[in-house]
């Protein structure tokens, strides 16, 4: 999977030189994307030096200092956050669009305690499900669509507004081949697949028209395991006029690196769908069936999003007509063969627009990192340690960072407030403990490492609207957002 | 240049660390792959099967197994207290026994069918029935749980709904051969593997000359022909081979979904699906997986009530059953039927 060429080529230049002269270059990305990369990890480091205070230290105000985001390394969805940031594609997202029920806090709880039961144990139990389910069926049709390649029909999901679908290779089929899109709403458009990865089966395929499209968010991190209960969406048997994508219930009977197994039944012409865990979030593509309709396999999302970034910017080089990415094209089959622009850029004398985009990679490491990381593996305080030269932060160091001061947890519909700063922004602004965070100016959070990297890319100083969710009312509360530096 | 090469550096730290952490992630990934999900935890296991046994068991006094021929064939549904139940009409044949709830198992007879649902009502000679109550509510919506209950205890599957309201065409038969047009007539290329024509002994050279008399003229107008028809018609095809012609009785196919597995075979996914499972003015779908003998009886929801009539295992993925609000009428149209029936009979 991983490229070790890569790596070799990677120490080629002297890493000093290097760096010293992208501090030169001084494009505003790339400063901006230093500054996020670096404060990722300060903050990680300092949360692994100051997690344990915090858990065990009754006052806030003691444990240690400022830190953004108890997790580490955000990662950083770029797909969705691209998605996001375009206010039309927020209005037109499915979650977005879709107006949701409030819930309150206990029922918040409740569910939260139910889908992470063994089984469910009453009447009651089985009434959240439903009640979860019910909520999340909206959000994962609006984002399924029907393919119909030149042999083949099948399902896929649209994970950007402006039009990047994922599917499975058998449906996709090769790269370039033109497609046929239905939604589910009935809309139809055209779109052509722009990687193929016959290994996993699975591609992206890009829609003609930039949108916006209903989006569905891809699950950040690869914590699915036995048991977890799971959505799955479809075209069975292929489009039908007139039916919406197909709904179907279950839980995940095994899992490992390649593959996830579930009783949600499929069908010639599901493949390609979407499986969406409990929070709505893609967590795998339909790929296969067992002899026994207990047995339905699925590709894990992590494996497109360890390569994702990469694709996407491929697939916009060549739709540009940009001669430096038509020569290496879109990757077809081997990722780890074809994937590697870098080296043929190598021999390509490098344009300002090159320089750009490979900023946009950086920008992009720590999605790669996050989604072969283990979120255990990801918060030892060494890993982080070794991720970003030393030069990076030092360059930081001299560049406050925005800070909000608040401990966020995950729950379903954002992220729940477990700690605030004394005398922090978040503090001053008129955030509560148990206040759940629903947005940010109008993104929705999606976890609280996604709530981080939103912070991190603003600067100190900026103010954001928190939209919160507090027992049963929904608050909107503005922030001004201190500096790393000023922090108490 | 040189940015791409920063870049570069950083992507391969990353690199490095990931492949250092994967193997930290592999010994952790071990227990969890070594632990897949107790198959009585699935959501149609019989943990959550046994939840819905309360609401199972009182609809199930209102539930009888069907037999023909002494096997167990279809589900049905109590309808009065006048001994009237309600099924699916196409998977009946010979003789008809009702076995209920309480043990008893009675002779029935098919008194009245409507062909656009697939319904029939039978007639048995018995007190003390009750009925079911369909629920008056709105169709359920998608994503709500749904249970299928037999004769006794925990329900037969569970499963949630995963299509609204909505008709079903009618299914086109297929004959399962390629043909190519040649000067002499429609020529057969391939035969699909355990479609009609196989089952028929149509070979690769065999000239299509007639179905039913109609002289079929090319590859197009075959297909028109044979589309004409629904599944299951049994027509009659004359063709050539080797300069004779032949006649042969013909039991049209059914199209079957395209299988994502290549091991799984057409022919076993047929076997599990009901013989009538299209054309139908109104179902819901949902995804419990139903034997098509358990088809027939009622489908409720998490509340107990009674919100369809399952009619038809459709495909691998799930079953169609009549919304509870057509069935009303449906049955007040069959019972006056049935007394036309059998005033009939009786002035004969």
């Amino acid at each position: 999977m991983f490229d070790l060429s890569k790596i070799s080529k990677t120490f080629r230049g002297p890493i000093l030189l290097a760096t010293l002269l992208l501090i030169a270059l001084g494009t505003l990305r790339y400063f901006r994307a230093v500054v996020i990369n670096a404060a990722k990890v300060e903050a990680e480091q300092e949360l692994a030096a100051a997690k344990e205070p915090i858990q065990l230290d009754d006052s806030p105000s003691k444990s240690v200092g400022a830190v953004p985001d108890p997790r580490p390394s955000a990662p950083a969805q770029d797909i969705d956050d691209e998605a996001q940031s375009d206010p039309q594609s927020i209005t037109s997202s499915p979650s977005g669009d879709i107006p949701q029920k409030p819930i309150d806090a206990a029922e918040l709880k409740r569910r939260l305690e139910v889908f992470s039961q063994q089984v469910p144990r009453s009447m009651a139990d089985l009434q959240t499900i439903e009640d979860s389910v019910v909520d999340l069926v909206p959000s994962a049709i609006a984002g399924t669509i029907a393919i119909r390649a030149n042999f083949t029909q099948g399902s896929g999901v649209i994970v950007t507004s402006d039009g990047y679908a994922l599917t499975a290779a058998h449906v996709a089929e090769k790269v370039h081949r033109s497609l046929e899109i239905t939604l589910s709403d009935g809309r139809q458009t055209s779109g052509k697949t722009v990687y193929i990865d016959r290994t996993h089966d699975f591609a992206i395929i890009q829609f003609d028209t930039d949108g916006p499209w209903p989006a569905a968010m891809l699950a950040e991190d690869s914590t699915a395991k036995p048991g977890d209960w799971c959505l799955a969406t479809g075209h069975p048997g292929g489009h039908v006029e007139g039916r919406p994508a197909v709904v179907r219930l279950g839980r995940l009977i095994a899992v490992d690196d390649d593959v996830l197994e579930s009783d949600c039944p499929l069908v010639g012409g599901d493949s390609g769908g979407p499986l969406f865990d409990v929070h709505g979030r893609i967590i795998g593509i339909h790929s296969r069936i067992g002899p026994s309709v207990m047995r339905n396999f699925h590709v894990p999302i992590k494996s497109y999003q360890s390569r994702w970034d990469e694709i996407i910017q491929l697939a916009k080089d060549e739709r540009a007509g940009d001669p430096l990415a038509s020569s290496t094209g879109v990757a077809e089959e081997s990722p780890s063969e074809k994937l590697p622009t870098d080296g043929d850029s190598d021999n390509v004398p490098p344009t300002p627009q090159s320089a750009i985009r490979s900023d946009d990679s950086t920008d992009e490491r720590p999605s790669v990192n996050s989604v072969d990381d283990p979120p255990a593996v990801a918060r030892r305080p060494g890993n982080s340690g070794d991720e970003l030269p030393p030069l990076n932060e030092k360059f930081a160091e001299n560049n406050p960072r925005p800070f909000l001061g608040l401990y966020p947890e995950d729950v379903l519909r954002g992220c729940r407030v477990v700690e605030i700063l004394d005398g922090s922004p978040a503090d001053k602004g008129g955030i509560l403990l148990d206040d759940i965070l629903m947005k940010v100016d109008d993104t929705l959070i999606r976890s609280s490492s996604h709530l981080s990297d939103m912070i991190a890319d603003k600067s100190p100083g900026d103010k954001i609207v928190l939209t919160i969710q507090r027992e049963d009312q929904f608050l909107k509360k503005e922030v001004v957002l201190g500096s790393r530096k000023s922090a108490p | 240049m040189i940015a791409k090469r920063s870049s570069l550096l950083s992507r391969s730290s990353l690199l490095l660390l990931v492949v250092l952490s994967g193997i930290t992630r592999s010994a952790a990934a071990n227990d969890a792959v070594g632990t897949t999900l107790d198959p009585n935890h699935a959501k149609n296991g019989s943990v959550i099967r046994y939840l819905f046994s309360d609401l199972a068991n009182n609809v199930s006094r209102s539930t009888v197994r069907i037999l023909c021929d002494g096997e167990e064939t279809i589900l049905g549904v109590i309808v009065d207290d006048q001994g009237a139940i309600l099924t699916k009409a196409s998977e009946l044949k010979g003789a008809i026994r009702c076995r209920f709830k309480d043990g008893r198992e009675l002779p029935a007879r098919k008194v009245a069918e409507d062909a656009s649902f697939d319904l029939a009502l039978l007639q048995v000679d018995a007190d003390g029935l009750i009925p079911i109550r369909w629920s008056k509510g709105k169709d359920p919506e998608v994503g709500r749980w749904s249970a299928t209950p037999g004769i006794h205890g925990a329900p037969i599957a569970v499963g949630i709904i995963s299509v609204p309201r909505r008709s079903i065409p009618a299914e086109k038969a297929i004959l399962g051969v390629s043909i190519r047009d040649t000067q002499l007539g429609p020529r057969v290329l391939q035969v699909i593997e355990e479609s009609a024509a196989e089952k028929a002994g149509l070979a690769s050279g065999d000239r299509i000359l007639s179905i039913n008399g109609v002289n079929i003229l090319s590859a197009a107008h075959l297909t028109e022909i044979v589309r004409g028809y629904p599944p299951e018609t049994v027509v009659k095809l004359t063709y050539e081979r080797e300069t004779r012609e032949h006649e042969l009785d013909v039991t049209l196919g059914a199209p079957i979904p395209s299988l994502l597995h290549p091991d799984s075979n057409a022919e076993n996914i047929a076997r599990e699906l009901s013989h009538r499972r299209a054309d139908f003015p109104a179902v819901i779908q949902h995804d419990s997986v139903l034997d098509p003998s358990d088809c027939g009886g009622p489908l409720i929801d998490l509340k107990g009530n009674v919100i369809g009539l399952n009619i038809a295992r459709a495909g691998r993925t799930g079953c169609y059953a009549i919304p509870a609000g057509e069935l009303p009428k449906l049955i007040a149209d069959l019972q006056k039927q049935s007394t036309a029936n059998i005033s009939t009979d009786s002035a004969k």
